[in-house]
């Protein structure tokens, strides 16, 4: 029974630090996710679809991939996981706790969010009039992030749907792309590591060539006005690579065998969890 | 009138423009720098731009033009130890419902099925918004085929006939299926598919043929039409919730 009582504690707990959290964040948050694209910025650079289509290099998590004079500024995995600590609220490190590893990882051949995998591995640019396509692992892998369609033509959506990989949206400054992503849904962790956000994510990104035009640097801002404290940003950069180059087909566990023993799994994890829950109801 | 004249005086820019760019490269091919990509070495930019998204049509409707979708991978006719294989199989095994690829044989012809295609230097791109079931393909037009790993989706070469895109692909894994009763093939599947915009670009047209001398009893073919539209791709994830895979 008592811990029945704790339970409720705690969720009244969790649910006051959400209402505090979002009001002292609310205004300045609220302020910056409104600011859409649509209709901003100067028109796109000439060739811009020439220039940007192609594949990319993988973003090594090291740091080492950087064009001369620039730096990466994206720890890998370990440190990640405390820079994102580091900006946590409370109540979602609360969370992370409660986030049960093999049911709710979202790495189970779904995508794994734009900021875990989607612009840390290789990918290929495509492009349409309406859009700049972001194709996760150059094979398209869900697994590695799916396809993330950036619309240069539209303000976000009235009603997002809250995707795995959002809504996005661009415009140009010069020769700055600037995306904007919104609509999320909290399935996605930004680290291996259970660090949920909730569908208040925002990610601003300035995407640029640098380096001869050999790279691209991608800037992002990502901020949660209910999981973080503050935004967060990081630095990345991608090489070119040559036109030829092929993509993997990169399909997740991809033999019926891996697959079926994946389900396996999950079916095991599940039943795991059940049996769990159903002893702590016991000892009540 | 006014229209004409400009038309015409546009014409007779565009033919003075022409005349300049002719005489320029000839300028600096002499020069021997090299000048802007030319269509030899983009030759996705030779037939007519299949850029945009796609809707298939239903089957068993006409559409305008008397239009319709024809055959199914349910018809191909099998030899009699391929049905052997098709009857033993179970179609609870169905790939599709573990939401792996099921090939482009039968993904081509799924219903609802939608495409985004774009074109790119040597190649051309297909996604799908069931990303789980269509997965990507990436038809290449500036090279043969490949030697390499057998893929969900094969390797796909394509080339012009006139405004035509014909895309050869083989090299297929022996996962998939050809159809959702079973229908196995062999490593030597080869698929040729017939790519044409048609009733002034509304429709993309396919015309799909399956050959596998150890599995069919010839080569069949069927037609699908896929309308251009400007709804947008939406995400799709089959396993979104994770339980319906498990049942």
């Amino acid at each position: 029974m008592s811990r029945v009582v704790g339970m409720f504690f705690q969720a009244v707990l969790i649910l006051t630090a959400i209402a505090v959290a979002a009001e002292l964040r609310a205004l300045p948050a609220a302020a910056q996710t409104a600011g859409a694209s649509a209709g901003r910025g100067t028109p796109p650079p000439a060739g811009w679809q020439e220039k940007w289509m192609g594949m990319y290099e993988q973003q090594d998590r090291e740091g080492q991939n950087a064009p001369p004079g620039f730096k990466v500024d994206y720890p890998p995995e370990p440190a990640t996981i405390e820079l994102i600590d580091s900006v946590t609220q409370p109540w979602a490190k609360m969370r992370r706790e409660e986030t049960v590893w093999n049911i709710e990882d979202s790495a189970l051949c779904r995508p794994q969010g734009t900021v875990r995998k989607d612009s840390s591995l290789d990918f290929q640019i495509a492009v349409s009039p309406e859009k700049i396509t972001l194709i996760g692992g150059r094979g398209g892998s869900i697994y590695l992030g799916g396809s993330r369609r950036i619309y240069l033509n539209r303000p976000h959506l009235k009603n997002l749907p809250y995707t795995y990989l959002g809504d996005w949206i661009g415009h140009w400054e010069g020769d700055t792309l600037v995306a904007d992503g919104t609509g999320f849904n909290e399935k996605t962790w930004f680290t291996r590591d259970r660090q949920r956000h909730t569908e208040a994510l925002h990610i601003a990104e300035r995407w640029r060539f640098v380096s001869n035009d050999e790279w691209i640097e991608m800037k992002a801002t990502i901020d949660d006005r209910f999981a973080l404290t503050r935004p967060f940003t990081v630095t990345r950069f991608y090489r070119k690579l040559p036109d030829d180059t092929a993509p993997d087909e990169g399909v997740c566990l991809d033999t019926p065998e891996g697959r079926r023993a994946w389900v396996k799994l999950f079916k095991q994890s599940l039943e795991d969890w059940d049996e769990e829950r159903k002893g702590v109801g016991a000892k009540e | 009138m006014r229209t004409r004249l400009s038309e015409s005086s546009g014409t007779a820019i565009q033919h003075g423009l022409i005349a300049a760019v002719l005489a320029l490269s000839a300028l600096s091919a002499a020069a021997q720098t090299p000048v802007a990509t030319t269509t030899a070495e983009r030759p996705e930019l030779k037939g007519p731009d299949f850029t945009g998204v796609y809707q298939l049509a239903p089957s068993g409707v006409s559409l305008p033009g008397g239009l319709r979708n024809q055959g199914s991978p349910e018809e191909a006719s099998l030899q009699p130890s391929a049905q052997a294989t098709a009857r033993s199989r179970d179609p609870k095994d169905d790939l599709a419902k573990l939401c792996m690829p099921v090939g482009p044989f039968r993904m081509m012809a799924w219903e609802g099925n939608k495409i985004d295609v774009y074109r790119s230097p040597g190649r051309i791109t297909m996604l799908f918004e069931n990303y789980f079931l269509g997965h990507m393909r990436t038809i290449y037009l500036d090279r043969p085929h490949t030697q390499g790993p057998r893929l969900w989706v094969g390797d796909s070469v394509g080339r012009w006939d006139g405004e035509t895109l014909v895309v050869d692909t083989n090299r297929f894994n022996e996962y998939t299926w050809l159809n959702s009763a079973g229908a196995p093939h062999s490593e030597d599947l080869r698929l040729t598919e017939r790519y044409r915009l048609v009733d002034g670009g509304k429709y993309l047209e396919v015309r799909m043929t399956a050959e596998d001398p150890q599995v069919l009893t010839g080569p069949y073919t069927y037609t699908r039409y896929y309308e251009r539209v400007s709804t947008e791709i939406q995400e799709d994830i089959c396993n979104d919730d994770l339980q319906t895979v498990v049942e």
